[in-house]
Protein backbone atom coordinates (compact mmCIF):
# COMPACT_ATOMS: atom_id res chain seq x y z
CA UNK A 1 0.00 0.00 0.00
CA UNK A 2 2.73 2.49 0.97
CA UNK A 3 4.70 1.34 -2.05
CA UNK A 4 1.71 2.13 -4.22
CA UNK A 5 1.14 5.62 -2.85
CA UNK A 6 4.81 6.60 -3.36
CA UNK A 7 4.54 5.22 -6.88
CA UNK A 8 1.52 7.42 -7.55
CA UNK A 9 3.18 10.44 -5.97
CA UNK A 10 6.41 10.03 -7.94
CA UNK A 11 4.82 9.24 -11.28
CA UNK A 12 3.23 12.69 -11.54
CA UNK A 13 1.46 14.28 -14.47
CA UNK A 14 4.25 14.01 -17.05
CA UNK A 15 4.78 10.28 -16.43
CA UNK A 16 1.05 9.68 -16.74
CA UNK A 17 0.96 11.49 -20.09
CA UNK A 18 3.89 9.43 -21.32
CA UNK A 19 2.16 6.22 -20.26
CA UNK A 20 -1.02 7.23 -22.09
CA UNK A 21 0.98 7.96 -25.26
CA UNK A 22 2.73 4.59 -25.32
CA UNK A 23 -0.51 2.74 -24.57
CA UNK A 24 -2.31 4.66 -27.33
CA UNK A 25 0.56 3.86 -29.72
CA UNK A 26 0.11 0.20 -28.91
CA UNK A 27 -3.63 0.58 -29.39
CA UNK A 28 -2.95 1.85 -32.94
CA UNK A 29 -0.77 -1.23 -33.59
CA UNK A 30 -3.72 -3.40 -32.49
CA UNK A 31 -5.96 -1.55 -34.92
CA UNK A 32 -3.55 -2.35 -37.78
CA UNK A 33 -3.62 -5.96 -36.57
CA UNK A 34 -7.42 -5.79 -36.78
CA UNK A 35 -7.13 -4.79 -40.46
CA UNK A 36 -4.67 -7.66 -41.09
CA UNK A 37 -7.16 -10.13 -39.64
CA UNK A 38 -9.87 -8.47 -41.76
CA UNK A 39 -7.81 -9.35 -44.86
CA UNK A 40 -7.25 -12.93 -43.66
CA UNK A 41 -10.98 -13.36 -42.95
CA UNK A 42 -11.80 -11.96 -46.40
CA UNK A 43 -9.46 -14.41 -48.16
CA UNK A 44 -10.80 -17.28 -46.04
CA UNK A 45 -14.38 -16.32 -46.94
CA UNK A 46 -13.53 -16.32 -50.66
CA UNK A 47 -11.54 -19.57 -50.63
CA UNK A 48 -13.92 -21.36 -48.24
CA UNK A 49 -15.26 -24.44 -49.98
CA UNK A 50 -12.85 -24.26 -52.91
CA UNK A 51 -11.80 -27.89 -52.68
CA UNK A 52 -9.64 -30.04 -54.84
CA UNK A 53 -10.45 -33.16 -52.88
CA UNK A 54 -13.94 -33.96 -51.59
CA UNK A 55 -12.63 -36.24 -48.83
CA UNK A 56 -11.02 -33.42 -46.91
CA UNK A 57 -13.84 -30.89 -46.77
CA UNK A 58 -14.66 -29.37 -43.40
CA UNK A 59 -17.86 -31.41 -43.10
CA UNK A 60 -16.20 -34.66 -44.18
CA UNK A 61 -13.55 -34.17 -41.49
CA UNK A 62 -16.29 -33.39 -38.97
CA UNK A 63 -18.20 -36.57 -39.73
CA UNK A 64 -14.94 -38.52 -39.34
CA UNK A 65 -14.46 -36.88 -35.95
CA UNK A 66 -11.21 -35.15 -36.93
CA UNK A 67 -12.79 -31.75 -36.19
CA UNK A 68 -15.00 -31.75 -33.11
CA UNK A 69 -17.10 -28.90 -31.84
CA UNK A 70 -16.07 -29.85 -28.29
CA UNK A 71 -12.45 -28.92 -29.06
CA UNK A 72 -13.54 -25.48 -30.27
CA UNK A 73 -15.69 -25.08 -27.15
CA UNK A 74 -12.77 -26.01 -24.84
CA UNK A 75 -10.44 -23.65 -26.72
CA UNK A 76 -12.99 -20.84 -26.39
CA UNK A 77 -13.47 -21.54 -22.68
CA UNK A 78 -9.71 -21.51 -22.03
CA UNK A 79 -9.21 -18.23 -23.91
CA UNK A 80 -12.19 -16.53 -22.23
CA UNK A 81 -11.06 -17.64 -18.77
CA UNK A 82 -7.51 -16.53 -19.53
CA UNK A 83 -8.81 -13.09 -20.48
CA UNK A 84 -10.71 -12.90 -17.18
CA UNK A 85 -7.71 -13.99 -15.08
CA UNK A 86 -5.45 -11.51 -16.87
CA UNK A 87 -8.01 -8.85 -15.94
CA UNK A 88 -7.56 -9.92 -12.30
CA UNK A 89 -3.77 -9.66 -12.75
CA UNK A 90 -4.21 -6.08 -13.94
CA UNK A 91 -6.45 -5.25 -10.96
CA UNK A 92 -3.77 -6.64 -8.60
CA UNK A 93 -1.07 -4.67 -10.45
CA UNK A 94 -3.01 -1.43 -10.10
CA UNK A 95 -3.25 -2.10 -6.35
CA UNK A 96 0.53 -2.60 -6.25
CA UNK A 97 0.03 -6.24 -5.22
CA UNK A 98 3.08 -8.00 -6.68
CA UNK A 99 2.31 -11.59 -5.61
CA UNK A 100 -1.34 -11.30 -6.73
CA UNK A 101 -0.22 -9.97 -10.12
CA UNK A 102 2.25 -12.84 -10.55
CA UNK A 103 -0.26 -15.46 -9.43
CA UNK A 104 -2.95 -14.31 -11.91
CA UNK A 105 -0.38 -13.96 -14.69
CA UNK A 106 0.75 -17.55 -14.12
CA UNK A 107 -2.89 -18.72 -14.24
CA UNK A 108 -3.48 -16.75 -17.47
CA UNK A 109 -0.33 -18.13 -19.07
CA UNK A 110 -1.27 -21.73 -18.15
CA UNK A 111 -4.77 -21.26 -19.62
CA UNK A 112 -3.28 -19.66 -22.76
CA UNK A 113 -0.81 -22.53 -23.10
CA UNK A 114 -3.74 -24.96 -22.76
CA UNK A 115 -5.47 -23.22 -25.65
CA UNK A 116 -2.31 -23.44 -27.75
CA UNK A 117 -1.86 -27.13 -26.89
CA UNK A 118 -5.42 -27.93 -28.04
CA UNK A 119 -4.92 -25.92 -31.24
CA UNK A 120 -1.60 -27.59 -32.11
CA UNK A 121 -3.15 -31.00 -31.39
CA UNK A 122 -6.04 -30.16 -33.74
CA UNK A 123 -3.65 -28.98 -36.47
CA UNK A 124 -1.68 -32.24 -36.18
CA UNK A 125 -4.93 -34.22 -36.55
CA UNK A 126 -5.95 -32.21 -39.60
CA UNK A 127 -2.56 -32.67 -41.23
CA UNK A 128 -2.61 -36.40 -40.46
CA UNK A 129 -5.93 -36.66 -42.31
CA UNK A 130 -4.68 -34.88 -45.42
CA UNK A 131 -5.91 -31.37 -44.62
CA UNK A 132 -2.49 -29.72 -44.97
CA UNK A 133 -1.82 -26.07 -45.88
CA UNK A 134 -0.71 -27.30 -49.32
CA UNK A 135 -3.68 -29.60 -49.96
CA UNK A 136 -6.06 -26.96 -51.33
CA UNK A 137 -6.93 -23.26 -51.25
CA UNK A 138 -9.45 -23.68 -48.43
CA UNK A 139 -6.96 -25.26 -46.05
CA UNK A 140 -4.25 -22.75 -47.05
CA UNK A 141 -6.59 -19.94 -46.02
CA UNK A 142 -7.66 -21.83 -42.88
CA UNK A 143 -4.12 -22.43 -41.64
CA UNK A 144 -3.07 -18.87 -42.50
CA UNK A 145 -5.99 -17.35 -40.58
CA UNK A 146 -6.18 -19.67 -37.57
CA UNK A 147 -2.39 -20.11 -37.54
CA UNK A 148 -1.82 -16.34 -37.47
CA UNK A 149 -4.11 -16.12 -34.44
CA UNK A 150 -2.22 -19.03 -32.84
CA UNK A 151 1.08 -17.27 -33.56
CA UNK A 152 -0.25 -14.16 -31.83
CA UNK A 153 -1.18 -16.27 -28.79
CA UNK A 154 2.32 -17.78 -28.80
CA UNK A 155 3.95 -14.34 -28.92
CA UNK A 156 1.55 -13.16 -26.19
CA UNK A 157 2.66 -16.07 -24.00
CA UNK A 158 6.36 -15.29 -24.54
CA UNK A 159 5.66 -11.63 -23.74
CA UNK A 160 3.73 -12.68 -20.63
CA UNK A 161 6.63 -14.85 -19.40
CA UNK A 162 9.07 -11.95 -19.94
CA UNK A 163 6.82 -9.61 -17.96
CA UNK A 164 6.37 -12.22 -15.20
CA UNK A 165 10.15 -12.32 -14.79
CA UNK A 166 10.25 -8.51 -14.72
CA UNK A 167 7.42 -8.29 -12.18
CA UNK A 168 9.09 -10.96 -10.03
CA UNK A 169 12.45 -9.15 -10.02
CA UNK A 170 11.43 -5.47 -10.17
CA UNK A 171 7.91 -5.49 -8.72
CA UNK A 172 4.94 -3.54 -10.11
CA UNK A 173 6.32 0.00 -10.41
CA UNK A 174 5.33 2.90 -12.63
CA UNK A 175 7.59 1.61 -15.43
CA UNK A 176 5.89 -1.77 -15.42
CA UNK A 177 2.31 -0.47 -15.67
CA UNK A 178 2.38 0.64 -19.35
CA UNK A 179 3.98 -2.71 -20.30
CA UNK A 180 1.33 -4.68 -18.43
CA UNK A 181 -1.43 -2.48 -19.86
CA UNK A 182 -0.19 -3.07 -23.43
CA UNK A 183 -0.04 -6.82 -22.87
CA UNK A 184 -3.56 -6.80 -21.40
CA UNK A 185 -4.85 -4.97 -24.50
CA UNK A 186 -3.08 -7.52 -26.71
CA UNK A 187 -4.41 -10.50 -24.72
CA UNK A 188 -8.03 -9.26 -24.66
CA UNK A 189 -7.78 -8.37 -28.36
CA UNK A 190 -6.84 -11.99 -29.21
CA UNK A 191 -10.05 -13.04 -27.52
CA UNK A 192 -12.01 -10.76 -29.86
CA UNK A 193 -10.30 -12.26 -32.92
CA UNK A 194 -11.08 -15.74 -31.57
CA UNK A 195 -14.80 -14.84 -31.35
CA UNK A 196 -14.72 -14.20 -35.10
CA UNK A 197 -12.72 -17.40 -35.71
CA UNK A 198 -15.06 -19.73 -33.83
CA UNK A 199 -18.18 -18.01 -35.22
CA UNK A 200 -17.21 -17.56 -38.87
CA UNK A 201 -14.67 -20.34 -39.41
CA UNK A 202 -15.83 -23.24 -37.24
CA UNK A 203 -19.52 -22.76 -36.46
CA UNK A 204 -20.47 -21.34 -39.87
CA UNK A 205 -18.81 -24.35 -41.59
CA UNK A 206 -20.93 -26.69 -39.48
CA UNK A 207 -24.21 -25.16 -40.67
CA UNK B 1 -1.84 9.84 0.96
CA UNK B 2 -5.63 9.76 0.92
CA UNK B 3 -5.45 12.37 -1.82
CA UNK B 4 -3.05 10.26 -3.85
CA UNK B 5 -5.30 7.29 -3.52
CA UNK B 6 -8.25 9.37 -4.68
CA UNK B 7 -6.29 10.50 -7.75
CA UNK B 8 -5.36 6.95 -8.65
CA UNK B 9 -8.88 5.64 -8.18
CA UNK B 10 -10.17 8.45 -10.39
CA UNK B 11 -7.81 7.16 -13.06
CA UNK B 12 -9.17 3.66 -12.51
CA UNK B 13 -12.61 4.68 -13.67
CA UNK B 14 -11.59 4.93 -17.32
CA UNK B 15 -8.30 3.04 -17.34
CA UNK B 16 -9.36 -0.32 -15.97
CA UNK B 17 -12.45 -1.91 -14.55
CA UNK B 18 -13.26 -3.58 -11.28
CA UNK B 19 -13.71 -7.21 -10.29
CA UNK B 20 -17.45 -6.78 -10.83
CA UNK B 21 -17.06 -5.36 -14.34
CA UNK B 22 -14.68 -8.17 -15.36
CA UNK B 23 -17.01 -10.85 -14.01
CA UNK B 24 -20.08 -9.25 -15.61
CA UNK B 25 -18.20 -9.09 -18.94
CA UNK B 26 -17.11 -12.71 -18.57
CA UNK B 27 -20.64 -13.94 -17.79
CA UNK B 28 -22.10 -12.02 -20.74
CA UNK B 29 -19.39 -13.51 -22.98
CA UNK B 30 -20.18 -17.02 -21.78
CA UNK B 31 -23.91 -16.52 -22.40
CA UNK B 32 -23.27 -15.18 -25.93
CA UNK B 33 -20.77 -17.98 -26.70
CA UNK B 34 -23.22 -20.65 -25.54
CA UNK B 35 -25.85 -18.93 -27.71
CA UNK B 36 -23.57 -19.15 -30.76
CA UNK B 37 -22.81 -22.83 -30.20
CA UNK B 38 -26.47 -23.62 -29.47
CA UNK B 39 -27.66 -21.84 -32.64
CA UNK B 40 -25.60 -24.31 -34.70
CA UNK B 41 -25.72 -27.47 -32.59
CA UNK B 42 -29.29 -27.16 -31.35
CA UNK B 43 -30.66 -27.70 -34.90
CA UNK B 44 -33.67 -25.59 -33.92
CA UNK B 45 -33.09 -22.83 -36.49
CA UNK B 46 -33.09 -22.76 -40.28
CA UNK B 47 -29.73 -22.31 -42.00
CA UNK B 48 -30.27 -18.64 -42.84
CA UNK B 49 -31.46 -17.96 -39.28
CA UNK B 50 -28.29 -19.62 -37.93
CA UNK B 51 -26.10 -17.40 -40.13
CA UNK B 52 -27.90 -14.27 -38.93
CA UNK B 53 -27.76 -15.45 -35.30
CA UNK B 54 -24.01 -16.13 -35.51
CA UNK B 55 -23.38 -12.67 -36.97
CA UNK B 56 -25.53 -10.87 -34.39
CA UNK B 57 -24.08 -12.83 -31.44
CA UNK B 58 -20.49 -12.22 -32.65
CA UNK B 59 -21.09 -8.46 -32.98
CA UNK B 60 -22.71 -8.36 -29.52
CA UNK B 61 -19.84 -10.30 -28.00
CA UNK B 62 -17.22 -8.04 -29.61
CA UNK B 63 -19.11 -5.10 -28.13
CA UNK B 64 -19.17 -6.77 -24.68
CA UNK B 65 -15.43 -7.54 -24.78
CA UNK B 66 -14.45 -4.08 -26.00
CA UNK B 67 -16.54 -2.51 -23.23
CA UNK B 68 -15.72 -4.78 -20.27
CA UNK B 69 -12.20 -6.05 -21.06
CA UNK B 70 -10.62 -3.35 -23.24
CA UNK B 71 -12.47 -0.62 -21.27
CA UNK B 72 -13.25 1.47 -24.32
CA UNK B 73 -16.17 3.71 -23.47
CA UNK B 74 -17.86 6.82 -24.82
CA UNK B 75 -15.92 8.98 -22.32
CA UNK B 76 -14.51 12.14 -23.96
CA UNK B 77 -10.87 11.28 -23.06
CA UNK B 78 -11.22 8.04 -25.01
CA UNK B 79 -12.42 9.67 -28.19
CA UNK B 80 -9.24 8.81 -30.13
CA UNK B 81 -9.49 5.14 -29.11
CA UNK B 82 -13.14 4.96 -30.17
CA UNK B 83 -12.54 6.79 -33.47
CA UNK B 84 -9.51 4.64 -34.39
CA UNK B 85 -11.43 1.48 -33.44
CA UNK B 86 -14.48 2.39 -35.52
CA UNK B 87 -12.25 3.35 -38.44
CA UNK B 88 -10.36 0.02 -38.30
CA UNK B 89 -13.60 -1.96 -38.08
CA UNK B 90 -14.90 0.03 -41.06
CA UNK B 91 -11.75 -0.73 -43.10
CA UNK B 92 -11.93 -4.44 -42.14
CA UNK B 93 -15.60 -4.59 -43.18
CA UNK B 94 -14.86 -2.84 -46.51
CA UNK B 95 -12.10 -5.39 -47.16
CA UNK B 96 -14.33 -8.37 -46.30
CA UNK B 97 -17.49 -7.33 -48.12
CA UNK B 98 -15.58 -5.71 -51.01
CA UNK B 99 -13.55 -8.90 -51.56
CA UNK B 100 -16.64 -11.10 -51.39
CA UNK B 101 -18.56 -8.80 -53.76
CA UNK B 102 -15.76 -8.65 -56.32
CA UNK B 103 -15.00 -12.38 -56.17
CA UNK B 104 -18.70 -13.21 -56.43
CA UNK B 105 -18.89 -11.14 -59.63
CA UNK B 106 -15.69 -12.72 -60.92
CA UNK B 107 -17.28 -16.12 -60.37
CA UNK B 108 -20.46 -15.08 -62.18
CA UNK B 109 -19.09 -13.07 -65.07
CA UNK B 110 -15.80 -14.75 -65.87
CA UNK B 111 -15.97 -18.35 -64.74
CA UNK B 112 -19.37 -18.99 -66.35
CA UNK B 113 -18.91 -20.81 -69.59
Amino acid sequence: MSENSTMTANSGHHEHEHENHSVFGFWLYLMSDCVIFGCLFASYAVLHGQFFNDNITFKALMSKGVIEWQTVAYETALLLLSSLTFGFAMLSAHKGNKSGTLLWMVVSAVLGAGFLGLEINEFMHLIAHGATPESCAHWSAFFTLVGTHGLHVTLGLIWMIVLMVQVATKGVNSKMMPRLTCLSLFWHFLDIIWICVFSFVYLLSMV
Amino acid sequence: MVENHAVSSHGEDHGHGSIVSYIVGFILSVILTVGSFWSVLGHALSNSAVIIALGVLAVLQIFVQVTFFLHVSAAPEQRSEVVSFLFSVFVALVICFGTLFVMHNVGHLMMAR
